[in-house]
């Protein structure tokens, strides 16, 4: 069973970094007291800049096409969704009222009269569920 | 004012100026503001002043930087580079939405800004806008087809948004771009390969995922990984020969991981216990030191045959001196017949043991040293205490003790069978002991702080805690700066249970600022985690932010608060004063003066109290602020000031409730507790909608609930009271109450719920507590039932007869003092050791009335 000392941890910035090199010469620097690394200093360097890498490649063209197409799919289908839920007429007390019983947002609201048609007693109990 | 533009020495000057920016270095870059600002001609510049704002904000200059960025963009606001620099203070504040409508409006004035779009992209992964992040991340591939991380972080957008087709797409082509000759191993290029094979198996695309594993093993750094996805991959696809052979590499390289024992054999589907039981012996024989091989058969074999693995097992750790033996059999222990094969195997060894060193007296052999015994008698202490049979395991760990006084574990174990009993001054005494025998041992230190907690010793606790603390600061500061949750959430129960309210909601708050910085800080490493290819990693980091408040230290904090919101809200603090001058009218002139002059003293002490409490405050903070400016400035934000007496006397507490409650609505909703606190708001808010809801989704969880059935009959009640309510509002209600109550009158719902819980108490108590609420004139009845604590009862234990002595002393039987006392006796005759029930007036008894606030003035006014 190992019991291990309680190390002080030290915080901020006073992180010494040991390089340590094995080549041993005829002198070797005194080991400098060590303290505990609380990675302050790799924390830091997290937000450093850098150069983004580039890509060698000529063969773009090809992938990008694909994912245009994808997307162009996409916006459709959610256009289409839209238009339908748009479609339905709701009433507004009854989105006034889902608003205060079930304290959601307008958004939330309306999104769930809306996906039920209208019903608010039907969108009230889903949204007990 | 007119946007100047800038002559080409100038303009060069601000080029420098964003360089060192992004280099950090701030010092210099405010130089070359400078040398701008100084020119009359220029000294009005948007642009430059914007950045100077922002440099300043870098080195801790809060409100001139807000000056220099307004000033800026008030000069230039047709300035993309100033709405860009704003929405990064605006970041730079956590105000997060104020940040994205500036960027918005700076690519409106720029369209194609890469670094706005950049900015913008890490705003919408940090608030989890999955969609806007796609869009972005989409404009920076057009712009951007060449760089590395466009392409990655549009595949991470469709990663996240599940679609995987796409995702896998991208990711290919990217690969495809990385000209790693095959040989090398290049860590980036393993990380791609190890986050692709990933999105295929979260597709479920197993076969993929196998090929795909199969041609790029030699890239990737991680061996061990490789051969787990194989295995894993091999299952799933039904080849279970390959699998069987992957799984017994893996048993070789570790023998102690369980989830590969667990692969091998459904790799292998053998039929009889025998057969399996074969494979652990051969696995055993070839790893002779593992403990698995040895453990995992006891989960499979019943009677007999446990019996002779058990007694192996066993004896070889005890000559070993095993002190974890117990918590490695104690899943064992759900299982009757196994626990009284151990009870009989163990108990044999001791006697046998004290009489002939052996571990049986039929036997002949080496004698065991006398250290066998005593991890004998350590392990029969844990095992009593485990069946709750206590004076027993008392007398196994002090005979231990006595053999060998210097061990920790000994000690450590006296304080828990404490603990259990109920016993919380003793127990913290003997942990005490425990952490005494070695100082430097910062985990004993730490059970001994949290026992002195849990016996409501918070002094102490943090006098315990400060032996390992920073010096300089209180522990209790520095614990909170090193979101030490473990200890704030247990000085959140004992503040509770003190009544400490105030100084209780201090430390909820702070726990959640916790969770709400380490929310916070993952935002530098969405474009760090990109650069450096740790994929797997940085998505599972996105994953674990999304369910962070699902930990059991917000749990536990949120719950705390809660109920202290609602007790706060049932008797409100404020109005203790209004209460005692009502109370006045009533005495006579002689009463009503001793009475003030005994306010105006305890007014007195309170302010003198009050004071003291204010100057420890300044100096401490004084010495906080020396510290403070002796370091770097720092840009952290300063949060504002937690005072106890403001936090419990806060005007709105359910909506501080509530605020506490909504991501326990979304993170932990398969927790029955959730939905009751939920609906305790709400009843007090009288949402009956939300009621609704809340016993509903308890409903169906666990529909026989104890609490459950009390909020059930408060909600009902609470129903038929109100007969305004909105149409479309009782229409929802009458429809969805009735699955649940199935049209029967109350009294009957409360029978039924009586009679199908017969023998449990805890169950008693909520329907005894509910005839009482529902028919007063019941009184007797109610408290016989709850009392009841006859042969039948299964779950006599102590937290449930504290739990039942709670509920006769807070009111929800009325007046029952004489009750309560009989009650007591009787539960001091099961329970001998338990201070709860102890005869006289002991601290857990007067802190335990002190947490059930009651409407009883005279309670109200001793806690003062």
């Amino acid at each position: 069973m190992g019991r291990c000392g309680g190390i002080e941890m030290a915080t901020e910035g006073d992180v010494e970094l040991e390089l340590e090199t094995e080549t041993s010469g005829p002198e070797r620097p005194p080991e400098k007291p060590r303290k505990h690394d609380s990675g302050a200093a790799d924390l830091e360097r997290v937000t450093d800049y850098a150069e983004e890498k580039e890509i060698q490649s000529s063969n773009l063209e090809t992938a990008m096409s694909v994912i245009g197409d994808r997307r162009s799919r996409e916006q459709k289908a959610k256009q289409e969704r839209e238009k339908e839920l748009a479609k339905v007429t709701i009433k507004k007390e009854d989105l006034e009222l889902i608003m205060t019983e079930m304290e959601i947002s307008r958004a939330a609201a309306e999104r769930s009269l809306r996906e039920h048609m209208g019903n608010v007693v039907e969108a009230l109990i889903a949204l007990t569920n | 004012m007119p946007n100047v533009q800038l002559p080409p020495k100038e303009s060069n000057l601000f080029k420098r100026i964003l360089k060192c920016y992004e280099q950090k270095q701030y010092k210099n870059g405010l130089k070359f503001c400078k040398m701008i600002l100084s020119n009359p001609k220029f000294a009005e510049h948007g642009e430059t002043l914007a950045m100077k704002g922002l440099t300043l904000n870098c080195l801790g200059k809060k409100e001139e930087a807000y000056e220099f960025v307004r000033k800026g963009l008030r000069n230039d606001v047709k300035s993309h580079v100033c709405w860009h620099v704003y929405g990064l203070l605006q970041r730079a504040d956590k105000k997060y939405d104020e940040a994205i409508k500036c960027y918005r409006n700076a690519l409106k004035l720029d369209k194609d800004n890469l670094q706005i779009l950049r900015d913008l992209s890490l705003l919408q992964i940090q608030m989890r806008d999955l969609e806007g992040y796609r869009e972005t991340r989409y404009q920076l591939l057009q712009l951007r087809p060449t760089q590395r991380a466009s392409w990655i972080g549009y595949a991470i957008a469709y990663h996240l948004l599940k679609d995987y087709d796409m995702a896998l797409k991208l990711l290919e082509e990217f690969r495809q771009t990385q000209q790693v000759p095959p040989n090398k191993i290049d860590y980036e290029y393993s990380e791609l390969i190890l986050y692709q094979n990933q999105v295929m198996r979260e597709a479920d695309l197993f076969q993929e995922s196998l090929e795909h594993i199969e041609t790029y093993e030699k890239q990737v750094c991680d061996k061990l990984l490789v051969e787990e996805i194989k295995g894993e991959m091999l299952l799933k696809l039904g080849r279970l020969k390959e699998a069987s052979e992957v799984f017994k590499n893996l048993i070789d390289r570790n023998a102690e991981n369980r989830y590969y024992y667990e692969g091998l054999e459904k790799a292998l589907q053998l039929g009889t216990l025998e057969e399996r039981l074969q494979i652990y012996e051969e696995i055993s024989q070839q790893h002779p030191r593992a403990i698995s091989p040895r453990r995992l058969p006891l989960n499979l074999v019943p009677g007999a045959k446990f019996r002779e693995l058990m007694d192996k097992f066993l004896r070889v750790n005890f000559s070993k001196g095993c002190p974890p033996l117990f918590t490695t059999l104690k899943s064992l222990y759900y299982n009757t017949e196994k626990i009284s094969i151990i009870q009989e195997l163990v108990t044999n060894y001791e006697a046998s043991l004290k009489k002939c060193d052996l571990f049986s007296p039929y036997e002949n052999g080496e004698k065991e040293p006398p250290t066998t015994l005593l991890w004998v008698q350590y392990f029969l202490a844990q095992h009593f205490d485990k069946l709750g049979q206590y004076s027993l395991a008392l007398d196994y760990i002090n005979a231990a003790i006595a053999s060998t006084p210097t061990l920790i574990e000994l000690f450590y174990m006296k304080a828990k069978i404490y603990k259990h009993i109920g016993n919380l001054r003793e127990a913290a005494k003997w942990m005490d002991e425990a952490q005494s025998l070695d100082t430097a041992d910062r985990f004993v230190n730490s059970k001994c702080a949290k026992y002195m907690l849990r016996a409501n010793m918070i002094k102490e606790a943090e006098e315990m805690c400060s032996k390992f603390t920073r010096e300089g600061t209180s522990a209790m500061e520095n614990l909170n700066e090193m979101q030490c949750m473990w200890f704030q959430t247990e000085c959140i129960s004992a503040y509770q249970r003190l009544g400490r309210y105030g100084d209780a909601l201090k430390k909820c708050h702070e726990v959640e600022r916790h969770f709400f910085e380490i929310t916070d800080d993952q935002f530098d490493f969405h474009t760090y985690c990109m650069r450096k290819m740790t994929l797997r990693a940085y998505i599972d980091l996105l994953r674990l932010e999304d369910v962070l408040r699902r930990h059991a230290f917000y749990f536990k904090a949120a719950r705390s608060a809660i109920e202290i919101y609602l007790k706060l809200y049932d008797n409100p603090l404020a109005c203790e004063s209004k209460q005692q001058e009502i109370n006045s009218e009533n005495l006579s002139a002689k009463e009503l003066k001793k009475m003030l002059s005994k306010q105006r003293r305890a007014q007195k002490k309170a302010k003198l109290e009050e004071e003291r409490k204010h100057a420890e405050r300044e100096r401490q903070q004084k010495n906080q602020k020396k510290k403070k400016d002796e370091e770097e400035e720092e840009t952290g934000d300063l949060k504002e000031e937690l005072i106890p007496e403001k936090l419990e006397r806060i005007e709105n507490p359910l909506e501080e409730a509530v605020k506490f409650l909504i991501p326990l609505k979304n993170l932990v909703a398969d927790n029955i507790d959730t939905h009751l606190l939920a609906f305790e708001i709400y009843f007090r808010k009288g949402k009956f909608l939300l009621m609704l809801q809340s016993v509903k989704r308890a409903f169906a969880i666990n529909s026989n609930n104890p609490w459950l059935h009390e909020c059930l009959i408060k909600f009902s009640k609470s129903v038929s009271n109100h007969s305004n309510l909105p149409d479309i509002v009782s229409k929802v209600l009458s429809q969805e109450m009735q699955k649940i109550f199935v049209s029967k009158d109350l009294e009957s719902f409360n029978e039924d719920f009586l009679k199908r819980n017969a023998t449990s108490l805890r169950h008693l108590l909520s329907g005894a507590k509910m005839m009482y609420f529902l028919d007063k004139s019941r009184q007797e009845k109610a408290i016989a039932i709850a009392t009841r604590l006859d042969e039948t009862i299964k779950d006599k234990n102590v937290k449930t007869l504290i739990r039942v002595s709670e509920a006769l002393l807070d009111g929800s039987f009325g007046n029952c003092t004489s009750q309560y006392e009989e009650y007591r006796m009787a539960c001091h005759n099961l329970l001998p050791f338990t201070s709860a029930f102890l005869p006289a007036v002991s601290e857990v008894h007067s802190h335990s009335a002190a947490r059930n606030h009651t409407a009883n003035s005279d309670v109200l006014a001793n806690e003062i």
